[in-house]
């Protein structure tokens, strides 16, 4: 079980050589979830692979995620308790403002889920009965979602 | 949906006995068929009045619209019982005026002007707003069809058949819109119509009310707060179970508050209003009862955040008198939340600890005249901080009352602002202040920084208390809104239950008054994740002291219907991760009753004993029906912008179950059938209240209703009749204040009052476990002064007695450990006070 990571590590760093442009995908693919004003915003890291740096994409209320691969969502607000859930894979996380709590998962299952929108996080006729969705797609359309994506927004 | 509508047309089609007919309607998806209506046909028919009435005259109405014909034998009564109840329902308000039932015969040649009319009076239809419409049959088949495209069919082959026609009720708005089409044979198609005619005749109602006034008013109703139709049922189910019941319930309450001349308002602060956030400020205000001055009747204390609190003196004649003291008792400087009445100085009055979010708690002595002083400063029980309860016990039984206050943590920010969204009638004189709540109030529990430790203080005699928090090893992390003596493990020294909004309780033991630990052993492994309320008593007479515990917070997972209050919330950890619920898997989603089987231990047995209810807060327990088994009513309801809640009644079947009973009992409806109020304004045209979500699109004044909701309360005799009152304390409303009748209804109805005088013990007697013995039964109670939700009440004991003659023995267990035995016959019926010898 330990040994899986150091062998991804390797394989990434010398795939890292060979196609530096498109690095295949980091395992567990870690993304940045924030909970704001009753909207998620998702970050992705850039070709470094490195949350927090300059090449970073952020997405608002949808999230797309490859299936079959793991993923580690770190969850946080910054204003009300948000809770991060799709029923239909039973996946569920509370965000609250200065604290990050992970939610970590792999699911098979492709398809559009709703993101649910919480009592926790004030009145809902306020805002929309949603906060988003989660896109679960194969790794292809996903890549070529986040490419197209990073490329509308770098324009 | 589709199914649904489908499914009412064939109903109405075999209820009309046509079942011949087995002709689809021209347009087979009525779904689609529903999408092709945008406006009302024009037509020009005949009234029931013998004057003509068409389309014209629906310009500017709401209208609801329907085809039938008074012979039809079986959808027609019902489509028409229905419009009556629509009738009857909207004819008060006033944009009813500008409303419309319009029937429409299908079998014109029949239903002539006067055969409608005859019909229409059976009906006792408004014949000003509910027209019954003949002309000639073509024209009425044709207006069916091809403008409304709603099939009606008669076999051509058999002249005289049964008519058939659709059961679909129209809603056209008033621009003359198509908004709705609704199966009359489906009660939750039904539902939804009256929701949806509610909405319109509230425009009508504002519009009504701004042309008498000139201004724009629009009303504004959450989803589900408008009229719950779901109400009517339960109450016929719950009426449908009286012969289930083996006690007593044939009594009622009435709310006497008009008469009583209490004039109280508990107010809100705008964040459980106009700026909603779930944070802990609705978590609302205690009622506290004694009887202040003496004179032998119970006086009321109401607490309420925004505004003044208010002292009411019980005259004696049925009405109360708000008293005027010279001490400042209303603290409408401060957002109060809790009172408890305890006689703190040994002098044999009541005395009132007052406690307040972010301002110091007030302790007022009493002088045996009702007249208090403002001893705070020199008490050391002025805590300011975010406090709830304070339970007054003497945890070291050396004589005099301790207190335990609950604080909550840490839920607001420092920014002061004044409460602005009041209604126009219910401001108070001066604007009251608060610190605004924290937009992440609901994660307090998973922050050390936001942790405030219940405080236990020691009375050292003179008014003056010593913090001995830290001593007795009670500092406590716990989100704390009200706790109880308990003596657990039956060794006379009082345990501390301590609840936990968020998480899990905690039982401490009282180790002879040197200190408290937490108790370790199996029975309270698991409790209410959101526990609020909290009572001792014995519910099943088997002379040992069980525990009843409320659980709010799980009721806020998710909406949750009607039909499913009565189940515990197992879908809490469906929804919230351990992360957030923090409960180690040990958490009852919902309400509890341990049941104590020996010392030390219970078990937990809400489910069997039907304990459960939907959004509750605390409870006040008495026997109301006087039958020796003690009742139970859980104050329930939260406000804007959550649906309404009933309170709930549960009588005591012997012991073997608790039944359902507020309807039985009249404590649901509530007066006036209201299940919601006006809860907040805006000016749209102010810079204050433009920016509001609810004023987007809209302009002038906006009123916003929430659902009424009931906190706390207390059961005492007030009117001194012999049969146990309710007094309640709602959240942003008037008091309610529930008359029993019992004495009315019930022959030989037996009670004993008894009032504890303590010597050796504290004054009041809490703690003191009181046995009356009668026709050979002996019924237990504790007496530790917790008269409901957030509150601590001075009360008599009271027992009630069934059929007893006289009671045989009243033995008295007191707090200083002595035995006091009083051998009868004891006669019954009255209050008798018993001193400790």
């Amino acid at each position: 079980m330990r040994l899986v990571p150091a062998i991804t590590l390797a394989l990434l760093l010398t795939c890292g050589c060979e196609r530096s442009a498109e690095p295949s995908l980091p395992s567990p693919l870690v993304i940045d979830v924030v909970g704001r004003d009753y909207l998620w915003t998702f970050t992705y890291p850039g070709a470094d692979q490195i949350l927090g740096t300059e090449d970073d994409l952020t997405v608002e209320k949808d999230l797309h995620l490859p299936s079959g691969h793991d993923v580690r969502l770190r969850l946080t607000s910054e204003d009300y308790i948000y809770t991060f859930r799709v029923s239909d894979l039973d996946l569920k996380e509370v965000a609250v403002p200065e604290l990050q709590f992970d939610l970590v998962f792999r699911t098979e299952n492709k398809g559009k889920y709703v993101l649910e929108v919480d009592p926790l996080c004030a009145v809902q006729f306020l805002h929309d009965d949603q906060m988003g969705w989660l896109v679960i797609e194969d790794h292809g359309d996903f890549e070529r979602w986040l490419s197209d994506t990073r490329n509308q927004t770098h324009q | 949906m589709r199914v649904f509508v489908q499914v009412g047309v064939l109903c109405a089609v075999v209820f009309c006995g046509c079942s011949s007919q087995k002709e689809t309607p021209a347009k087979t998806d009525p779904q689609s068929a529903v999408k092709q209506f945008h406006t009302l046909p024009a037509f020009s028919l005949t009234d029931q009045t013998g004057q003509t009435f068409g389309s014209d005259d629906l310009t500017g109405k709401v209208a609801v619209v329907n085809f039938m014909f008074t012979r039809c034998p079986l959808t027609c009564p019902r489509q028409t019982t229905k419009l009556a109840e629509l009738q009857n329902r909207f004819k008060q308000r006033p944009g009813w005026k500008n409303v419309r039932l319009v029937s429409i015969s299908v079998e014109p040649e029949n239903d002539t002007p006067k055969v409608l009319s005859d019909y229409a009076k059976r009906y006792s239809a408004d014949p000003e707003h509910w027209k019954f419409l003949t002309g000639s049959r073509n024209a009425i088949w044709e207006l069916s069809k091809k403008g409304f495209f709603l099939p009606v069919n008669q076999d051509a082959q058999q002249p005289g058949s049964v008519i058939t026609h659709s059961p679909m009720f129209i809603l056209v708005a008033d621009d003359g819109k198509i908004v709705g089409h609704y199966d009359s044979t489906s009660d939750v198609a039904f539902g939804s119509l009256v929701k949806k005619l509610d909405g319109l005749v509230s425009e009508q109602d504002s519009a009504a009310e701004s042309a008498a006034t000139g201004a724009v008013t629009h009303r504004f109703w959450p989803k589900g707060v408008d009229k719950p139709t779901w109400v009517e049922k339960r109450k016929a189910d719950q009426l449908a179970t009286i012969d289930k019941f083996d006690v007593f319930c044939r009594f009622a309450f009435r709310d006497g508050i008009k008469s009583s001349g209490i004039t109280f308002l508990n107010r809100v602060v705008d964040d459980a209003g106009r700026d909603h956030r779930p944070v802990h400020y609705d978590h609302g205000n205690g009622v506290a009862v004694a009887d202040i001055d003496n004179d032998g009747l119970l006086d009321i204390y109401f607490v309420t955040l925004a505004g003044p609190n208010e002292l009411w003196r019980n005259r004696g004649d049925g009405r109360f008198e708000k008293v005027a003291t010279k001490t400042d008792m209303a603290l409408a400087d401060r957002i109060c939340i809790t009172a408890s009445f305890a006689d703190v100085d040994n002098d044999g009055d009541a005395d009132l600890y007052v406690t307040s979010v972010r301002s110091p708690n007030v302790l007022f002595v009493n002088d045996g005249t009702g007249h208090f002083d403002d001893v705070t400063k020199s008490s050391g029980l002025g805590y300011n901080g975010h406090s709830s309860a304070a339970t007054f016990f003497d945890y070291d039984r050396d004589g005099d009352l301790d207190v335990y206050l609950s604080v909550v943590g840490k839920y607001t920010t420092d920014k002061l602002v004044t409460v602005r969204g009041t209604v126009k009638e219910e401001r108070p004189a001066t604007p009251s202040k608060y610190y605004i709540g924290l937009d992440d109030a609901f994660g307090g529990h998973l922050r050390e920084d936001r942790a405030e430790s219940g405080r236990m203080y020691r009375n050292d005699g003179k008014n003056h208390f010593t913090d001995v928090t830290k001593d007795l090893g009670l500092l406590n992390d716990l989100w704390d809104g009200d706790a109880t003596a308990i003596d657990a493990d039956d060794d006379g020294w009082p345990d501390l239950y301590v609840l936990n909004m968020q998480g899990h309780d905690r039982l401490y033991l009282n180790k002879k008054g040197k200190g408290f630990v937490p108790f370790d052993g199996d029975s309270f492994q698991k409790t209410p994740w959101g526990t609020m309320g909290v009572k001792v008593f014995d519910f099943d007479n088997d002379g040992k002291m069980d525990l009843y515990l409320t659980d709010m917070h799980s009721d806020m997972t998710k909406n949750i219907g009607p039909s499913k209050e009565k189940m515990k919330a197992t879908w809490v950890p469906e929804k919230w991760s351990e992360n957030f619920l923090r409960s180690g898997g040990n958490s009852i989603f919902g309400n509890a009753l341990f049941r104590k089987v020996a010392s030390g231990k219970f078990k937990e047995v809400s489910g069997w004993y039907n304990a459960e209810n939907y959004w509750p807060w605390g409870l006040s327990v008495g026997d109301l029906n006087a039958d020796g088994y003690q009742d139970v009513f859980v104050t329930s309801s939260m406000n804007y912008p959550f649906r309404y809640g009933v309170n709930t009644v549960l009588l005591n079947n012997k012991g073997k179950q608790f039944m359902d009973a507020e309807y039985i009992v009249g404590v649901e409806p509530r007066r006036e059938g209201r299940t919601s109020k006006p809860w907040y304004r805006l000016d749209c045209d102010s810079v204050a209240d433009r920016d509001h979500p609810l004023c987007d699109g809209r302009s002038g004044e906006v009123i916003v209703h929430g659902s009424v909701g009931t906190r706390s309360s207390a059961i005492a005799d007030f009117d001194e009749d012999g049969d146990l009152d309710i007094v309640t304390n709602e959240f942003g409303d008037h008091p309610m204040f529930l008359i029993n009748d019992l004495t009315d209804q019930k022959k030989n109805l037996k009670y004993l009052k008894i009032r504890l005088v303590g010597k050796q013990s504290n004054r009041d007697g809490l703690g003191a476990r009181v046995i009356v013995t009668a026709d050979g039964q002996t019924f237990h109670q504790v007496h530790d002064g917790k008269s409901g939700y957030l509150s601590q009440s001075s009360l008599p004991l009271y027992f009630g007695l069934s059929l007893s003659k006289s009671v045989e023995a009243i033995d008295v267990h007191w707090p200083s450990g002595k035995r006091q035995h009083i051998d009868g016959p004891i006669e019954s019926n009255r209050t008798l006070t018993v001193t400790e010898p």
